[in-house]
């Protein structure tokens, strides 16, 4: 028992040693310093918990040339939301059952999240989040897309991305022909 | 600014765009080919060859059609499937009672399918949603198909049962689909008919008597790109093995070596066809439970021309054998034993056998589970409680669904772990394992092979 006390001191006086840095700071590519929950940011992003494990964090602020400070923002708020939001058991639940697990919904406070969100913004977040590896944002966001993109016309699909049409009229015909049942309205 | 970052959106690393695209369903992704042709590449190439796993991606269930002019209900093709007599989707169906769903494996509840409400996919990978069309809506609007039946998958390709009636006689023809790549071609009848009508001429044995024919698809791309169907039927008064083969697209002769399928031989047709047990396709052979006049079952590996290549033992203190197939490249076989209140339909425990040397066939107990802990039942009977839906061709993971409450439900062997993936609702008879398949394959068209 006196090994089990020993060892409660050492935790103890590791965490008073760590209480002073538990948070990581983070810098966009325009410069722009923010403070995120080390705990947070470990779990969310694989690649921010491979710099934190592997002592790639600069403490004067990690250079995320990547990401914009708008892009930034969002992420480290969607960090700190989730940290408050979610127990973090759910979370460890929902990753080891197997890969079977359908993919779950966003929570309230998520959709809630990304739908105060201009197209802009979201998509820099959908890039930041592959960026960092970070599985669940990345799931949320791209679901907010794809509900967007639900039940809309190739015209439209192309406003919302603000893509060009590049083909023929007759290759549109052609590959309309091919695909014709996705064409039908049921 | 606001003008370099409407660019960027359209810059979207292909990542991120492969992310969004992989959630929509197959409708809109189709759609998006169109939107440009950066789009239409990366859906086609990238998503499917590399995005997506060529595992277990599913579940087809429910896949039955009938158009809407047509007048009678599909009557099964196949072993038992659920009939609702000759509505004609007005409405007027009657809420079957509780008799018709304990019919086995094939269980109605609520109305007939429709046009619209043919065909559900369970996906299992959950994130991305499936690639595929899961109502068939180009088969539906072939003018020459008036209704389908999903029969069978085999690597990629789905296998359709779609009858015709006639006074002499109900037959079947087939049609096979890829679902990723949208190719189908069509089958004919082999000519057995189910003579329904007659039936009660000379119905000595009830059990015995009815007409029944299962059919098989035998597809390995790594082997052949061309596909085998085995059909085995039976009736009061025949029972015979037939096969097709893509290849000379044509049905074979009946096989003479069929002989230990005829009535009272050795093997017995009716009871092996009827059971619901299940099927794998193993070193390019159809390997199925086999059940004999006495004596235990046998596994019997089943080649494309409809010849037995090879007959593993069974041993009858393995327990009741209820499902074969194949996980890790090994064949494995699920039993169950155990008479909780002596009756011999009710079975206790499960258990999961494996043929680690195939030549050996010395079965390797790998795992056994109680039916409390699997269904939270202390005895069930096959067929009536449960049936085995699939193993997990890579993960120790095997598939149940439950009579009771139609749910689908999966069982980790590592840990233990039962999860309730979703409850299907009705027309489940067939609930076929789905891994995709992206190739062309030569002996599908979009055409029908025959005039």
């Amino acid at each position: 028992m006196e090994v089990d006390k020993g060892k409660g001191e050492a935790e103890e006086t590791r965490k008073v040693a760590e209480a002073d840095r538990d948070t990581v700071t983070l810098k966009s590519s325009d410069g722009k310093l923010f403070e995120v929950s080390k705990e947070a940011a470990a779990r969310l992003s694989t690649v921010l918990a491979g710099m934190i494990a592997g002592g790639s964090i600069d403490d004067n602020g990690t250079d995320l040339k990547q990401i914009g400070s708008e892009a930034l923002e969002n992420v480290v708020d969607y960090c700190n939301k989730h940290a408050n939001s979610i127990p973090s058991a759910a979370l460890i639940s929902s990753s080891i059952s197997f890969n079977t697990a359908p993919f779950k919904e966003p929570e309230e406070w998520e959709r809630k999240f990304v739908d105060r969100l201009s197209h802009d913004a979201l998509f820099d977040l959908v890039e930041a989040a592959n960026f960092l590896g970070m599985e669940r944002l990345l799931d949320v966001t791209c679901h907010k897309i794809s509900e967007m993109m639900k039940g809309k016309s190739p015209d439209q699909i192309r406003e919302v991305f603000n893509i060009k049409n590049d083909y023929t009229k007759e290759e549109l015909e052609e590959i309309r022909q091919e695909l014709a049942w996705a064409f039908y309205d049921d | 600014m606001g003008c370099s970052k409407r660019a960027a959106v359209a810059g979207l690393p292909d990542d991120a765009l492969v992310e969004i695209l992989s959630r929509l369903p197959a409708k809109s992704l189709c759609l998006s080919k169109c939107v440009s042709k950066a789009w239409c590449d990366l859906i086609a190439d990238r998503l499917r060859c590399r995005k997506l796993p060529l595992t277990l991606q599913g579940f087809f269930y429910g896949c039955v059609y009938e158009s809407r002019n047509e007048d009678r209900v599909f009557s099964c093709s196949g072993v038992e499937r659920c009939s609702s007599e000759g509505n004609n989707g007005d409405g007027s169906e009657k809420n079957k009672g509780a008799s018709e769903d304990k019919h086995e494996g094939g269980q109605c509840k609520g109305e007939k399918p429709s046009d619209h409400d043919c065909g559900n996919f369970i996906n299992l990978l959950g994130r991305s949603v499936p690639l595929v069309d899961p109502l068939f809506s180009l088969l539906k609007k072939q003018p020459r198909i008036k209704n389908f039946t999903l029969l069978d998958s085999c690597n990629g390709l789905l296998l359709f049962g779609q009858s015709r009636y006639s006074a002499f006689g109900d037959t079947t023809s087939y049609i096979v689909y890829n679902p990723a790549t949208e190719h189908w071609v069509t089958v004919p009848s082999s000519g057995f008919s189910s003579n329904s009508m007659e039936l009660d001429d000379d119905s000595e044995d009830d059990d015995d008597g009815e007409s029944c024919v299962l059919t098989y698809l035998i597809f390995d791309p790594v082997i052949s790109s061309h596909f085998q169907l085995i059909e085995f039927c039976h009736s009061s008064k025949v029972g015979m093995v037939q096969t097709y083969s893509s290849e000379v697209e044509r049905w074979g002769d009946r096989l003479r070596e069929w002989r230990r399928w005829k009535k009272g031989s050795e093997w017995d047709l009716h009871r092996t066809i009827t059971s619901m047990r299940g099927s794998t396709l193993f070193n390019n052979m159809l390997h199925l439970i086999i059940n004999t006049s006495s004596g235990p079952e046998l596994i019997a590996a089943i080649d494309g021309k409809g010849k037995t290549r090879k007959v593993i033992r069974w041993v009858e203190s393995h327990g009741v054998p209820v499902f074969v197939g194949q996980s890790k490249g090994l064949l494995h076989c699920v039993s169950v034993s155990g008479h909780p209140d002596g009756n011999s339909g009710h079975m206790a425990e499960l258990s999961v056998w494996v043929l680690e040397d195939y030549n050996a066939e010395e079965w390797k107990l790998k795992h056994t589970v109680s039916f409390s802990e699997l269904f939270g039942k202390r005895s069930c009977q096959f067929a009536a409680d449960y049936n085995v839906v699939t193993i997990h061709p890579d993960q120790n993971l095997v598939f149940f669904i439950q009579h009771w409450d139609y749910k689908l439900i999966s069982y980790d062997m590592d840990h233990k772990e039962v999860g309730a993936l979703c409850t299907v609702g009705c027309y489940y008879s067939v609930i076929s394992p789905y891994v995709p398949y992206f190739s062309e394959t030569p002996a599908l068209s979009k055409k029908e092979a025959m005039k």
